[in-house]
């Protein structure tokens, strides 16, 4: 089987489904001590490193409190998160979960509308209920997609009353940011009981602080939550994430200089060809607010006992299609591994393994379309069917396939016994780099274009007749 | 692979970490004051919170809108989940521009289009109420009555006051104080007419200048320069002249549409990008015309620099690259931008989906005016009637 467009790079998450903690053997003897857990183990406290690790997100509120990074609001919730850390981290092991899960219903209101807040919350229990009912699997399916589908239907419903209104505006995309992917998830691990998780693990998938401020959030693996949870020493893992929150913290600043000295697309400050360039690399490098937002919401989630795999892998240095694939949000990549790619692979497998590869690889790049556009319904309200998306996706997706299919069918480098590997030609993967930023810059432009008649305009600066 | 110890992870951190400490450090020194070098005008940009110019020139253009095009283009479908346009609360629907109340007047003409006189709506959460000439201020007599000094006053909505009282504009507040408090003992009433139309490009306002701001016999005419003149949908008028075949009139007009091949059939967006790099010289060219052609029918000629909540920076680099320009014609010149200086976009704005200045704004911009006339020589002989008193 190839699968080697979709094969996960190291540390990603669908790859590495890291082992749960070691359960305690038996009762203890009388007088004997508990041995404790893998998990306990590493939530073993230092107060240096705490006491270092909080100077260092004290210091990057500093930081985010001069530049105003992503407005105030996000100054607020990171406030709480630090707070919430330095709590957290006292809190007995067995208790550090429902710790979590109060502090982010708690945070709701601190950062929503209440009414709002509650009719989140509301939602995440209503919907445990009906999953849990004591009827078929698929009827419990049926009943949560009929309320998905109804959403959908009334997500732009404006009533009379204002307040209402107002209210619904606010939930609507908090509602879709919070359920739109996860909800798929839980539902296609609930089918079998060692994947299903206790109720705490599901309030805890549900219930994520930073996710109330960032709607467009990165699609957290159901598995690979409950399964990283303390599976590494703590000052660790949290130290890797306060390291992805000052990477994301510099990503967004540098974000911010990029989009107020970014020439206008069109028409007045493309007029050369090194203004088109300029323009395109620019555009394409907006892309680091995403990034930089990923690494700071799995930096927090790190910071209470999640050991998430990062979001981002230097996508800019991908030397081909399909590794661009793999390193640009790892978890979108990872998700439709695991909804598309693995169900439609296994499904076809009979047709013979490439055929089934081009298949599933079709239909990931037509879901991962159509999703896009049903992610931006739901936070937006509105619909998202451009041309510029359809040639985007197409586009890439048959960039993509033909890397599958190159990569699959090339022979791997003869390895004499005993010798290592070789290694890569430097000026090759430089020239590889560089073919694939460039076309990717390229085709960026086009998606992020108003519309493609514009983006033609701005390709041709150069013809004034 | 051995996975990294906490060691490792805080050798990673800290570097960057300290960097983006002291940038903190040097940006809180920085405060309000103008960037003197590129490490600060690097660091104020990383501090900014509000919408690129091109975004913000994409949501003036909206409540600008295509007057001109009859399309109305809003920021609010912009592509992307991450726009910060996205974080802008949509216009209610009794939000209205112009061109869909009943106040609009379409033209035949090189103006295309003015407002209806002695109408009375809402808009904008105010009214709009035209005189019998069609323009928001006092119903003032044709001829210019004795014993008076006439400022006629050319611009676009910010100058019409959309949006706020109208005796809270700062043309109406910098009226009120010319004659309750005269620069000089000149004897003469002020009038500033102010002939200012929602939606006018620098192009009509040259026309509005010319053509009829001269039939109300002003004594000066005040052009406002502001952002309309600087934004993407600069060359609007001029492409919807082109589409509808209609006269170009001004011999610029008609060289710049020969040298940037503009055709019939090129949408705005294509004319916009051949007019582009010409945008400096026309409104240079709109000075230098206003000035000679107002100069032949014994009118003053001045320029009045009109601040935005938005884009403060753009507006300060690209006026004083004009000025610099048309530096030889001494233009007597009200610099306001600086009125908005260290304030935010939300304490100066009409609402939260619509840039427009709001009335602490026009008290703002009339306040810095008020000072220069009073201060400077030139423009207290131009604006507040001084050279005809000879005090």
């Amino acid at each position: 089987m190839s699968v080697s467009g979709f094969s996960s790079p190291e540390g990603s998450s669908a790859g590495s489904v890291a082992a749960v903690a070691a359960r305690a053997e038996g009762a203890p003897a009388p007088g004997s001590v508990r041995k404790l857990t893998l998990a306990e183990r590493n939530a073993t406290r230092d107060i240096g490193k705490f006491a270092l690790i909080l100077a260092q997100l004290v210091a990057l509120f500093g930081v985010i409190y001069v530049f105003k990074v992503e407005g105030r609001t996000f100054g607020e919730l990171t406030a709480l998160l630090i707070a919430g850390f330095a709590i957290h981290y006292w809190v007995p092991y067995q208790w550090k979960k429902h710790f979590f899960v109060a502090f982010s219903m708690a945070g709701a209101y601190a950062l929503l509308n209440p009414k709002v807040a509650t009719g989140i919350i509301a939602s995440v229990f209503v919907f445990y209920v009906i999953l849990h009912l004591p009827i078929h699997y698929w009827a419990r399916v049926g009943i949560v997609s009929v309320i998905g589908a109804a959403g959908l239907y009334f997500r732009n419903y404006v009533p009379e009353s204002a307040v209402t209104a107002d209210t619904l505006a606010s939930f609507w995309p908090v509602f879709g940011g919070i359920f739109m992917f996860r909800m798929m998830i839980y539902i296609y691990d609930l089918r079998q009981e060692r994947t299903a998780g206790a109720l705490l693990d599901y309030l805890a998938y549900f219930f994520i602080l930073p996710n109330y401020y960032f709607l467009l959030f990165p699609i957290v693996d159901y598995q690979t939550m409950r399964s990283t949870y303390y599976n590494a020493e703590f000052h660790r893992q949290a130290q890797e994430g306060v390291r992805w929150i000052t990477r994301g913290v510099a990503q967004l600043l540098v974000y911010r200089l990029i989009y107020h000295l970014r020439p206008n697309p069109a028409p007045d400050d493309v007029t050369s060809f090194g203004g088109l360039i300029v323009a395109m690399v620019l555009t394409y490098l907006l892309y680091l607010r995403l990034s930089g937002q990923y690494h700071i919401i799995i930096g927090m989630m790190h910071l209470f006992g999640f050991n998430l795999p990062e979001t981002h892998r230097r996508f800019l240095f991908a030397e081909s299609f399909t590794d661009f694939w793999r390193r640009i949000n790892i978890y979108w990549k990872d998700f439709m591994v695991k909804m598309v790619y693995y169900p439609t692979f296994f499904r076809l497998r009979k047709m013979g393994e490439l055929k089934a590869t081009a298949i599933a690889t079709v239909i990931v790049f037509a879901m991962t379309w159509l999703l896009h556009a049903y992610q931006v319904y739901w936070l937006r309200g509105t619909f998202h069917l451009e041309w510029n998306d359809i040639l985007f996706w197409s586009i890439l997706g048959v960039l993509v396939l033909i890397n599958v299919l190159y990569e699959t069918k090339a022979k791997p480098a003869p390895v004499k016994l005993g010798q290592p590997a070789p290694r890569p030609n430097q000026l090759v993967r430089c020239v590889k780099i560089f073919a694939t930023f460039s076309t990717i810059t390229v085709l960026w432009s086009m998606w992020n274009a108003k519309s493609l008649t514009e983006w033609i305009d701005m390709l041709t600066y150069w013809k004034a007749g | 692979m051995t996975p990294h110890d906490f060691r490792f992870h805080l050798r990673m951190t800290v570097p960057t970490l300290i960097v983006l400490v002291v940038a903190a450090g040097m940006r809180m020194k920085l405060g309000d004051r103008e960037p003197d070098n590129r490490l600060e005008r690097g660091l104020e940009i990383m501090g900014r919170t509000g919408l690129s110019a091109f975004e913000e020139g994409e949501l003036t253009a909206g409540y600008y809108e295509g007057l001109l095009d009859g399309a109305q283009k809003t920021a609010r479908g912009s592509r992307g989940l991450l726009s910060n346009l996205s974080s802008l609360k949509p216009a209610p629907p009794d939000w209205l521009s112009l061109s869909q109340t009943p106040a609009v007047r379409w033209r035949d003409d090189f103006l295309v289009y003015d407002m209806q006189p002695n109408i009375d709506i809402p808009m904008k959460g105010d009214r709009l109420q035209t005189n019998r000439w069609g323009y928001r201020d006092r119903d003032y007599e044709k001829a210019k009555p004795p014993g008076v000094w006439r400022i006629a006053l050319v611009g676009s909505s910010i100058c019409m006051g959309t949006g706020v009282p109208i005796d809270g504009s700062y043309e109406a507040l910098m009226e009120a104080s010319l004659n309750a408090n005269p620069p000089c003992k000149s004897g003469l009433k002020c009038e500033i007419f102010n002939m200012a139309v929602p939606g006018h490009m620098i192009t009509q306002q040259l026309e509005m200048a010319t053509e009829l701001a001269p039939e109300f016999q002003p004594d000066v005419v005040l052009l406002t320069v502001h952002y309309l003149a600087f934004g993407p949908e600069w060359s609007s008028h001029i492409a919807t002249l082109v589409q509808e075949g209609r006269d170009l009139k001004y011999p610029f007009l008609k060289e710049l549409a020969e040298k940037t091949r503009l055709r019939k059939s090129d949408s705005k967006g294509k004319m916009g990008t051949k007019m582009g790099p010409y945008r400096l010289e026309v409104i240079e060219d709109v000075l230098r015309y206003a000035q000679a052609d107002l100069e032949k029918k014994g009118i003053r000629f001045a320029v009045l620099l009109v601040p935005f909540p938005a884009q403060k920076d753009l507006l300060k680099r690209q006026t004083a690259e004009v000025l610099r320009r048309v530096s030889d014609l001494n233009l007597p010149v009200i610099n306001a931008l600086p009125a908005f200086d260290g304030r935010t976009q939300d304490e100066l704005r009409l609402r939260e989906w619509d840039n427009h200045p709001n009335a602490l704004g026009h008290r703002l911009i009339f306040e810095v005016m008020d000072k220069q006339v009073r201060e400077d020589a030139k423009l207290r002989d131009v604006i507040g009637g001084c050279a005809a008193s000879g005090g």
